[in-house]
């Protein structure tokens, strides 16, 4: 039975007043190394049917993997039961009818079925690489697809799917320097693991054994995962409802300069460097949102809800991001642009201080190194920094060329290496 | 269902497996969430699937479905050990496993209400009443609640005759209050240990009791004064400290992180075996114990996901660091003839990985309580609950925030301050502990959430302590930039 057919079943059984059921197929395989060896291979299937079943303002949800006929009615007899015991929502939206999508393409056959042998060869190739350099290396090779079906009471039938590919490779020397790198697309032939190999590897032997210097404001060169990692603070706050109720760095200040007047930061679903999903989470279509424009911040997320009870348009989240604001410039360039500071690949455990203030902390990793008149000099050992986007974007001196990046959290947007002045790092740490 | 796991295993041998495992999983939860006067979620989830673990040429393959008709379950057999056929591309020491006796047992944890028998209109009720009641307080502007109800019921069989069956149920209630004005919203929140427990855990009486309490702090944390950056005293609570021991003790023990098998996603250790009985990791007083026997304990399952039994053991001992968390595969790293029974799975699709246990700071052996602890404390910050935190890779250099801070001044609690954190080095911080409160005031605390692995896995465990105290830690670093940049 397919999904149409599937979501038909419940459809018709239904007493509800309104139901959403969501198919959601899920095919993931991951090859994990470590010390230049698999360590972790695996595959994994899901199929999960989900229903959201409302009467008036009373809603219940409930899922199952049993997608059989019987097991989509047992479900869709759960979310009724809940549905009728509970209270009312006031912020429940019925379900919307039938929508005109973007076309986006995102889904590779290729790489949704990529085999455990070609995953294995790259790994094979990383590992080959790293001990011809004297450095181990450790990672990860994950391939696969999503497929995702929406049906409701109010005719809408939808179908988005999508196919992904990550690289990531971290690597360590015998002199305790460190490197990192990573690929991601929806296409495995983008990946040039063999490429992204040798940028970790270069990494891990670069500047010799790292040396500790004391923390304090610095300029830094912050490479795109890492000044992504620090972006994420910012779309995962745009929240409309929360800055309305007063509970947001963000109340009050849309139409206020936020950023230097070069950065902007869009929704986009149609950048072909990053197709996004064509739907939102709520069944509507996913359009671009510009969030910060020449530095000002431009827009808030609305959901249905909360945007009909302001009069105005829901925007969905703030996904899909990406930055611009460089001047074409890659990481070396930057580089050249500061007599004296330090070059961070990324961030590790970052988190809110205080989401009040939008402050974070969060420690640098895979490589951290100084720079002196315009050059890397030597490796660091790490620092823990404490500082907030409110300030730090601000003190963006340069941003260089935009690419397609994979955050710690996992957020991929298309964002560019930036430097900041007097950037707080605030303590080190012993490696 | 048995026939359908001893079909996988069967497969997975004839297949060409040296061993394999199978886990065929039926989760049941129920997550409730309010805001304010609504629901903002209820679900009820059903999902069902099979694991199958096979060493084939020396390495392991792993997969999963949740087709569990029996072609499905062949081919998802099949699969696991092509796929281990595939890891043996890349030369590397073969696996080996130390010895596990096959067991054929069955684990319950102890429970006298099924939280999925309690009507869904009692449960939203509560989470309600408690927000009603939070909200009577003038200075509070949001209310939120939640209630999360799991039920894993778990069938294990091995190539090496394990057959064991697993049904372990796990319930939680919290809620929190925010308090709004002058531009700042500050929050306070009640949160019960989660437990392995039915939905007697859900302590409606006790709920309620603390709402009137919990608003009136969020109230006044809107209107505490800022922390000054200073090194100080500090006195923490036994729910603060479980994230503490968690980040700090917990994953920097995990044998596979120390051994570097972690090291692309959660990062390695600074504990590493060469350090067993050689490194002070904390004061005298200061002994971990790691226990999967712990009653309502949430690593407590009667036996982990390679068959492992629960048991007990030391990390740290008398201030000594003597121990690890471990699985079947790296145990005979460190000389173990057992594994220690710390390898868990999220999920009928997720592989068997390390995980932290049970893990608990035991209470001080001398009579002493917290407000002794306090009273004895000349300049401090007493910290409750939860908040901000952050840990190196390596496990060594952390930042924590926490729920509610109150300045100790002269042995008295003073005032309350907002927007503290402590940093400090994993081995420095815990060889300042110079009192502990006694068993009298052990409060089991625990973690829902821990992530780890790649792909990422989410997983539950203990963490037990007492209020403690920790000499001259640096206070308000975060909060020093903070007020510099502004």
């Amino acid at each position: 039975m397919d999904h149409a057919q599937l979501a038909k079943v419940a459809l018709q059984a239904a007493k509800a007043e309104h139901l959403e059921v969501w198919i959601d197929g899920h095919d993931e395989a991951v090859t994990r190394f470590s010390d230049n060896a698999i360590n972790q291979n695996v595959a994994k299937v899901t199929q999960t049917v989900s229903l959201r079943a409302a009467f008036g303002q009373r809603v219940g949800i409930a899922s199952t993997t049993d997608t059989s006929p019987e097991g989509v009615i047992d479900a869709l007899h759960r979310a009724e039961a809940i549905a009728r015991s509970s209270a009312p929502d006031e912020e429940y939206m019925p379900p919307p009818g039938p929508q005109c999508y973007p076309e986006v393409q995102a889904y590779d056959e290729v790489t949704s079925t990529l085999p455990p042998t070609s995953r294995a060869e790259a790994v094979a190739l990383t590992a080959r690489l790293s001990a011809e350099a004297g450095v181990e290396s450790s990672g990860s090779y994950t391939t696969g697809a999503r497929r995702l079906f929406l049906a409701n009471s109010a005719g809408l039938e939808a179908c988005q799917e999508r196919s992904f590919a990550r690289f990531t490779v971290s690597t360590s020397s015998q002199s305790g320097g460190s490197g990192w790198s990573e690929g991601y697309s929806h296409r495995a032939s983008d990946l040039n693991v063999e490429t992204l190999a040798r940028r970790a590897i270069g990494k891990a032997v670069t500047g010799g054994a790292p040396i500790t210097i004391e923390p304090g404001p610095m300029t830094v060169v912050l490479e795109p995962a890492a000044f992504g990692s620090l972006m994420c603070f910012i779309t995962w706050t745009l929240n409309a409802k929360e800055a309305d109720e007063e509970r947001s760095a963000w109340t009050g200040k849309v139409g206020e300069g936020i950023a230097v007047p070069s950065l902007s930061l869009r929704s986009d679903p149609l950048d072909p460097r990053l197709p996004g999903d064509p739907m939102t989470e709520d069944g509507l279509a996913a359009r671009r949102v510009d969030w910060i424009g020449s530095g000002v911040l431009r827009q808030l997320a609305y959901s249905r809800y909360w945007a009909g009870r302001q009069g105005v348009e829901p925007t969905g989240y703030c996904e899909n991001i990406v930055i611009d604001g460089g001047d074409g410039g890659q990481d070396l360039d930057l580089i050249a642009d500061v007599e004296d500071g330090i070059l961070v690949t990324r961030f590790w455990y970052t988190n809110f201080v205080d989401e009040m203030a939008l402050s974070t902390t969060g420690m640098t990793r895979g490589g951290l190194f100084r720079i002196e008149k315009g050059e890397v000099t030597s490796a660091l050992t790490n620092f823990r920094f404490n500082d907030s986007p409110l300030g730090f974007l601000k003190r963006i001196r340069r941003m260089g060329e935009r690419v397609l990046t994979y955050t710690e959290y996992p957020e991929t947007m298309v964002c560019p290496p930036a430097i900041i002045d007097e950037f707080h790092f605030t303590s080190g740490t012993s490696f | 269902m048995k026939d359908l796991a001893r079909l996988a295993l069967d497969t997975a041998l004839s297949r060409g497996a040296d061993y394999a495992d199978v886990r065929l999983v039926r989760y049941r939860s129920q997550n409730i969430g309010t805001e304010d006067r609504r629901v903002s979620s209820l679900s009820d989830t059903e999902d069902v699937g099979i694991g199958v673990r096979a060493i084939a040429n020396g390495a392991w393959g792993f997969s999963g479905t949740c087709d569990l008709s029996p072609e499905g379950v062949q081919a998802c057999a099949a699969d696991a050990v092509a796929i281990a056929r595939a890891s043996a591309i890349v030369g590397q020491k073969p696996v080996s496993l130390v010895p596990e006796p096959p067991a054929t047992r069955a684990f319950r944890t102890p429970y006298q209400i099924d939280p999925f028998a309690v009507p869904i209109e009692e449960k939203v009720g509560l989470l309600l009443e408690i927000n009603e009641r939070l909200l009577a307080n003038r200075g509070v502007r949001k209310a939120h609640g939640f209630m999360t109800l799991r039920k894993a019921d778990r069938m294990f069989l091995s190539s090496e005759g394990s057959d064991l069956e697993s049904e372990v149920v796990t319930t939680n209630a919290t809620y929190s209050a925010t308090a709004v004005g002058d531009g700042d919203a500050r929050s306070r929140s009640y949160e019960p240990p989660p437990l392995t427990m039915g939905y007697e855990n859900i302590d409606r009486e006790d709920l309620l009791a603390n709402t009137e309490r919990v608003a009136e702090e969020a109230v006044e944390h809107l209107r505490a004064p800022e922390c000054e950056p200073c090194v100080t005293d500090l006195v923490l609570d036994p729910v603060h400290l479980s994230l503490t021991i968690h980040e700090s003790v917990g994953h920097a023990t995990e044998l596979d992180r120390a051994l570097g098998m972690e090291e692309s996603l959660a990062g390695r250790s600074f504990a590493v075996p060469s350090l067993l009985r050689n490194l002070k990791y904390g004061s005298d007083l200061v002994t971990f114990r790691a226990d999967n026997t712990l009653e309502h304990g949430l690593a407590t399952h009667g036996f982990d996901d390679e068959g492992v039994a629960g048991q007990a053991w030391n990390i740290v001992e008398d201030g000594l660091f003597v121990g690890y968390g471990t699985s079947r595969e790296v145990a005979g790293e460190v000389g173990l003839e057992r594994s220690t029974g710390s390898c868990r799975a999220d999920h009928w699709g997720s592989i068997p990985i390390v995980r932290i246990p049970n893990l608990s700071l035991m209470p001080g052996k001398v009579p002493c309580s917290p407000d002794e602890i306090i009273a004895d404390t000349k300049r401090g910050i007493y910290i409750e609950g939860r908040g901000s935190f952050s840990i190196d890779q390596m496990r060594c250099n952390f930042q924590f925030g926490g729920d509610a801070f109150w300045e100790i001044r002269d042995g008295k609690r003073v005032r309350m301050l907002k927007n503290v954190t402590y940093q400090s080095m994993t081995t420095d911080f815990w060889n300042s502990i110079d009192a502990i409160a006694d068993e009298r005031f052990w409060h089991m605390g625990g973690v829902l959430n821990c992530g780890k692995g790649d792909p990422m896995q989410i997983s539950q465990m203990t963490h037990g302590a007492a209020t403690v105290r920790v000499r001259n830690v640096q206070v308000g670093a975060a909060a020093g930039v903070m007020r510099k940049s502004s």
